[in-house]
């Protein structure tokens, strides 16, 4: 029964999705609003869970001053400490939104911003013209960014014209085409679920190879 | 000799990026700027709204992408306030309550628009985006009845006109999105089913991924990264951070492009040696 019935209730929850959403019936008797009620209630359960469950192995870490141990304590200073900040002084808090747009918001665009410079360094360390689509995918990227700025303007008025021509054609094309393949996988695992072929969700290797 | 051209110290290149993009952040250069189709469908979007129409802006964004996004949402903000247009906020990210927060305040002040009855912020409510779904019957009790600040929707006169997100309410959405839930989200559970015209503002690597929903029609044009922001600006008449930023961008793509090109003449000049 360990494996039975979380398979039936994948199975069971999987089809009343579908039936919710794509019978007429389903839709009459209101079956989506019931799941967004449960999915609601299941998630914030899991939010719960997640705290304690954080909580609980960094205070342990510290507790036993583990390597590192220093890390978990600041995690979870901040963790309950801007949870309670955010409860006493709520959104409109002049405290609450400076630790938000001082800390939080200054350290987020820091990290994100660093991006400029390794993309800068990776970009001239593995753009090479070693092959023909590598050759390609360098003039394409380089017609793009040169077409996404105004200094590429400047240099030739065709640019921009040619950097919307490949946004607008071959990248469509091809993102179409991911985005097809990766819907058909999605379909195929969905049926391999409801099927009980794939099982890795209920802690096994999953394959139809599964006892 | 050429291997030095390959293998320019990654600190060099560092200090190289900081400069050009500092540079133009302090001193502009100035240079010229067009607008694409994409941006132009976009505007027109928001510039057909008469006064009165409700305009539906996604907050679905952190400070990360604050700076492609923040200048797009400024932008529309503004425009729209100026013509008449109410608006309604709404964050499916937690991080888009701070932001929105930020640029609805800085504008309403600006343009002199009064909250509550020129616009809206909804904030944020969990479990996104079954609760934007289920603000597609019942907007009220979805959002738990209350706008950002606690306020009773009650006691908000525009909400009287929104009790929920469909064609009956608002004429337009636009989405300033950087990922998940965001753009896809409201493309299926509020825009397509509700037949809603949706426009959205993305950071410019996200561009690619929307491109197919806005030739199939689904979006109503595009604000792709810091030169859709800029290019709004440009429209809207009203030059602000993304204008600025784009000599800096401009700088810093020509940089890359001339890193990319000594790579490769050393690449190949070696090959043949």
């Amino acid at each position: 029964m360990r494996k039975e019935l979380p398979l039936l209730v994948t199975i069971l929850t999987g089809l009343f999705v579908i039936f919710g959403h794509d019978f007429a019936i389903g839709e009459k008797w209101q079956l989506i609003n019931s799941m967004d009620k449960w999915q609601s209630i299941s998630q914030a359960v899991a939010l719960l869970i997640g705290a304690i469950n954080l909580t609980r192995i960094h205070v342990n870490h510290v507790r036993r001053r583990k390597a590192g141990y220093i890390f978990s304590l600041l995690l979870l200073v901040c963790m309950w400490g801007y949870t309670v900040l955010g409860v006493i002084d709520g959104y409109k808090g002049v405290t609450f939104r400076w630790v938000y747009n001082a800390l939080l918001a200054s350290l987020d665009s820091t990290i994100f911003s660093l991006l400029a410079f390794y993309i800068a360094s990776a970009a001239y360390r593995a753009f090479r013209v070693r092959t023909v689509e590598a050759s390609l995918l360098l003039v394409s990227a380089a017609i793009v960014m040169l077409g996404r700025a105004p200094i590429g303007e400047a240099i030739w008025k065709g640019f921009p014209d040619w950097a919307n021509w490949i946004m607008r054609f071959p990248n469509t094309a091809a993102m179409r085409a991911v985005l097809i393949g990766a819907y058909l996988g999605s379909f195929v695992t969905v049926l391999r679920i409801l099927l009980g072929i794939e099982r890795a969700h209920l802690g096994g290797v999953g394959g139809a190879g599964m006892k | 000799m050429w291997d030095r051209l390959m293998s320019i110290d990654k600190r060099v290149i560092y200090l190289l990026v900081a400069i050009a993009i500092a540079v133009p952040l302090i001193k502009p250069l100035g240079l010229p700027l067009s607008t694409s189709t994409e941006s132009e469908t976009a505007f027109n979007a928001v510039d057909a709204l008469k006064p009165g129409d409700i305009l539906w802006i996604g907050a679905d964004y952190g400070p990360s992408s604050a700076p492609e996004l923040d200048p797009m949402a400024v932008a529309i903000f503004r425009h729209a306030l100026k013509k008449g247009v109410k608006v309604v906020v709404y964050a499916m990210w937690q991080d888009g309550v701070q932001m929105s927060k930020n640029w609805t305040e800085l504008v309403s002040k600006e343009v002199g628009a009064k909250e509550g009855t020129d616009w809206v912020n909804l904030g944020w409510k969990p479990n996104n985006p079954v609760t934007l779904r289920q603000m597609t019957d019942d907007l009220w009790t979805a959002a738990a009845g209350v706008d950002v600040n606690g306020t009773p929707l009650s006691n908000l006169p525009l909400m009287e006109r929104v009790k929920k997100l469909d064609a009956s309410s608002v004429t337009l959405i636009f989405d300033l999105s950087t990922g998940s839930p965001g753009t896809a989200d409201y493309l299926q559970y509020v825009s397509e089913p509700k037949k809603i015209p949706m426009s959205v503002g993305v950071t410019a690597v996200s561009a690619p991924g929307a491109m197919p929903y806005v030739k199939s029609g689904q979006y109503t044009g595009i604000l792709s990264g810091m030169r859709g922001a800029a290019e709004y600006e440009l429209l809207s008449k009203a030059p602000g951070s993304a204008i600025k930023g784009m000599d800096a961008q401009s700088l810093g793509h020509a940089l890359i492009i001339l890193l990319i090109i000594l790579g490769n003449i050393g690449y190949v000049l070696r090959k043949r040696a």
